[in-house]
């Protein structure tokens, strides 16, 4: 698969952040959804199957932990499954061992991390999501 | 004795890190995207600030600007003005800056005025707590008892001399300690360094990572050195493993060793590593 039919969800409430990993994102060629809130993110999840969602946890109406108990528990297991990296500013271990027990492919501290690394990683999963298949 | 002096207002708190506050509640802001720029527009170095608003770069002689971004904030601030507005000094409002050590800290605090109301801000309200005005109040209040006391001890003195109590001598000699000590105790180091024997080539660098000891794989703090040695390391409060890699060119990382480190308060990393006596 081609990364231009890969799609890429990015899920964060500040507009700023969302479109520098919207546009750092794109020069990859994913196709890029965005969604400023968890609800909003649930249904472009349902509706639109995207290869990897990039997630913050501190979201408005859903916070990102319900957003991946729903997903999780989505009786379609293509939905069950979709890859997820976390980019939080939630640092404490109880946050972090919480998004990992929702099995999370990756958690990144937003202040602790070059934005760079987090596109790499999203490369990274993605080819090997398409290696898989 | 930095801590006591602090405590008691003879001495400004070292600051480790700038901080991105909102002008009109004070709360620190995240995530805003900081952005270190020399004066014809090219980036240097780009952070997001953790919860606690916090950021930093060490940056190299030459003249600078920080730009910041943030989503219902605006920058630079026209509600606050000067240097100081009472709770947060050395303030920050987007002028060009000149650096001229090697490696200097810039870290200057920034106020943002709020266009709109921040959904994240305050929802960490509830995740965080942080009460700038009130921790402003304390520090007044420390200030007035201390200088208050002094001024009672001096007329104690003064009226029972030359017949003054054992216990005025002690309190004498504690404030006369202190105010000694705020005079000639040396600030906090801002920055950590890394001591090796190793000789790197060019475009090869040393890169240093926290690890939380609980949590293998998240990282919590990383930071390239810079070629005096010198690293700025920020985390929040904890216990870590440091892990220093050597990055080759091409950007391959060799890993040399690693240590446990603990962070305190002040959300910093300023200690000494010697790549010698890491663990490999």
């Amino acid at each position: 698969m081609e990364n231009s039919e890969k799609k890429v969800l990015v899920v964060e409430d500040d507009v700023d952040l969302r479109n520098i990993l919207v546009d750092g994102l794109s020069l990859s060629n994913y196709k890029i959804m965005q969604a400023g809130d968890g609800e909003q993110a649930v249904e472009l999840i349902v509706d639109s199957l995207p290869d990897l969602i990039l997630l913050d946890l501190l979201l408005p109406k859903l916070d990102g932990f319900k957003v991946l108990e729903r997903l999780r528990q989505y009786p379609d297991k293509n939905v069950a499954q979709i890859k997820v990296v976390v980019l939080s500013n939630l640092w404490s271990d109880k946050d972090i061992l919480r998004a990992q027990a929702l099995k999370v492919d990756e958690y990144f501290v937003k202040a602790n991390t070059n934005l760079e690394d987090v596109f790499n990683k999203v490369k990274i999963i993605l080819s090997n999501t398409r290696n898989a298949q | 004795m930095n801590l006591v002096l602090n405590f008691f207002s003879l001495k400004q708190p070292t600051q480790f890190w700038g901080i991105v506050y909102d002008s009109v509640s004070k709360q620190p802001l995240d995530p805003v995207i900081v952005k270190l720029m020399y004066v014809d527009g090219r980036e240097v170095e780009t952070c997001v600030t953790d919860m606690a608003g916090r950021y930093g770069f060490l940056a190299r002689p030459g003249k600078f600007k920080i730009y910041v971004r943030k989503t219902n904030y605006l920058f630079p601030s026209r509600l606050v003005a000067g240097d100081s507005d009472g709770i947060y000094v050395n303030l920050y409002h987007g002028e060009f800056f000149t650096c001229y050590q090697d490696y200097e800290v810039v870290a200057p605090n920034i106020p943002m005025d709020p266009a709109a109301t921040d959904w994240n801000q305050t929802a960490k309200l509830a995740v965080i707590n942080n009460s700038p005005y009130l921790k402003y109040l304390l520090k007044i209040l420390v200030a007035i008892i201390f200088w208050f006391g002094f001024i009672l001890e001096a007329i104690f003195i003064f009226k029972t001399f030359p017949h003054i109590p054992i216990i005025f001598y002690i309190i004498a000699g504690v404030y006369l300690l202190l105010l000694g000590f705020s005079t000639v105790m040396p600030d906090a180091r801002l920055w950590g360094k890394v001591k090796t024997n190793i000789v790197l080539a060019q475009g090869e660098s040393l890169y240093l990572e926290l690890r939380d000891r609980n949590l293998s794989g998240i990282c919590f703090g990383k930071a390239k050195v810079k070629d005096d040695g010198k690293f700025l390391l920020r985390s929040n409060k904890g216990d870590y493993s440091l892990f220093v890699s050597k990055i080759i060119k091409g950007g391959t990382a060799q890993f040399l060793g690693s240590t446990k480190v603990r962070i305190g308060g002040e959300g910093v990393f300023n200690g000494t590593i010697l790549v010698s006596f890491l663990k490999p």
